[in-house]
């Protein structure tokens, strides 16, 4: 296959991943979006979600946690806020991190809750990721 | 006789000086490798996030409506970022930091703007207290446990600040890195955004790519713009690091150096001093048996 993506993931610390890819699948602001050869150039805000980056063998998948995407002239970049490949994601730490965070209580409406709700979706999607 | 076991213990004192120096020299080397690594890591994103702001820019994008760049007329409160370290023996580094800062708020309450400082690192926070100057608020510097969570809290502070009018401007003084062999002390305005930082690369990167923008150039322009400021204080903290291990680096080295060079002086006058007894005690004897004779 010739028609490849230029894929670039960065995040402030490192850089996360850099290749030739044949798809891309972003979680979008509200949805998931996918990028073939030739998409047109397109700036997006990203979620909390999952990526998932295939070539004909394999299927890479990360876990991006808000951030933007853009792609031009078949450059994918991912900015993530914060990344993690799933080799780097462990399912036991995760799971524990959810029970406490369901043992947790605060008001309901509060601010707090509204973290608490992030953060318990943040792992939510990570071991979705995780046990992928 | 004194003499000599004088500058025999000076040497030795000097000797473990040396010791601390060169290691501390070595440590110092290590973690600025570290962070040069982290900074060039950080730059590609740092690259990105303007590039983007550019593009932005240059579809046209109604920016009077976004917040962060709004100038405040006759802006009478001022806060002040200050980035230094936590500990000394870096040469003039957190002095010449404080130096800039206190400089730049004396011609700002000159115009009668009130200022606040809000400091990180323990030299500044040391220095402000012993001067008796008030800080609005203080840390200590997270140095290299740094993350990108830690500037992004500050950030949105900050942000937050300035979006509820609480202040109308806000300065980062801190240490910037301009190559691997020298930096500087800097001060930058950080809120409101100025447009003419944007501007100049925006004529030449003038590519009149049509971008979609998902959801709306707004949205994604509202995003974009807090997240340019954590990357910009993430990237002043890393240059400050940076900077004060290099500092501390060369201060450490000179040291080192001083201490050889004073080390191979007091060997020099210990050898003459020894020589000096030896030729004296020959020359006691010698004349004693003269005597006897």
């Amino acid at each position: 296959m010739v028609n490849k993506i230029d894929c670039t993931i960065l995040t402030p610390e490192r850089v996360l991943f850099e290749g030739e890819i044949g798809f891309a699948v972003v979680q979008a602001h509200n949805g998931e979006m996918g990028f073939l050869y030739n998409h047109s150039p397109l700036i997006s805000e990203l979620g909390v979600g999952e990526v998932r980056l295939r070539d004909e063998k394999s299927t890479k998948h990360f876990i991006v946690e808000g951030g933007a995407v853009e792609i031009r002239d078949n450059k994918l970049i991912i900015l993530a806020e914060n990344a993690i490949p799933k080799a780097e994601l462990n399912i036991t730490e995760i799971e524990k991190r959810l029970k406490e965070l369901s043992e947790v209580d605060v008001k309901k409406f509060s601010e707090e809750s509204m973290m608490l709700q992030a953060e318990t979706y943040k792992m939510k999607m990570r071991l979705k990721v995780a046990k992928r | 006789m004194a003499k000599q076991r004088d500058i025999l213990n000076r040497i030795k004192s000097i000797t473990n000086t040396k010791k601390i120096t060169s290691t501390m020299e070595m440590v110092s080397t290590a973690k600025m490798k570290k962070m040069q690594s982290r900074l060039e890591m950080s730059k590609p994103y740092d690259v990105k996030v303007n590039e983007i702001i550019k593009n932005l820019l240059s579809t046209g994008v109604e920016t009077a409506s976004e917040p962060l760049f709004r100038e405040v007329p006759d802006p009478s409160r001022v806060l002040i970022l200050q980035i230094t370290g936590n500990r000394g023996l870096c040469g003039s580094f957190n002095t010449n930091i404080i130096n800039k800062t206190m400089k730049l708020k004396e011609e700002l309450e000159a115009d009668e703007k009130e200022v606040l400082l809000y400091v990180i690192g323990k030299k500044g926070i040391n220095f402000y207290n012993f001067a008796g100057v008030p800080m609005f608020k203080s840390a200590s510097n997270p140095e290299d446990k740094l993350t990108f969570e830690e500037a992004a809290r500050i950030s949105e502070e900050l942000r937050r600040m300035f979006a509820s009018g609480e202040v109308h401007e806000v300065y980062v003084s801190y240490t910037k890195v301009i190559s691997t062999a020298s930096q500087k002390p800097e001060i930058i305005k950080l809120i409101p955004i100025s447009k003419a930082e944007t501007e100049d690369i925006d004529a030449k990167l003038r590519i009149n790519t049509e971008y979609i923008f998902e959801p709306n150039p707004y949205r994604v322009f509202s995003y974009i713009l807090p997240l340019y400021l954590k990357v910009k204080i993430f990237t002043c903290f890393l240059e400050s690091s940076y900077s004060e291990q290099f500092a501390r680096r060369v201060a450490m080295k000179n040291a080192t150096d001083a201490s050889t060079d004073m080390i191979r002086e007091l060997t020099i006058s210990y050898n003459r001093a020894r020589q000096a007894k030896i030729t004296n005690e020959i020359a006691e004897i010698v004349g004693g048996a003269a005597a006897l004779e």
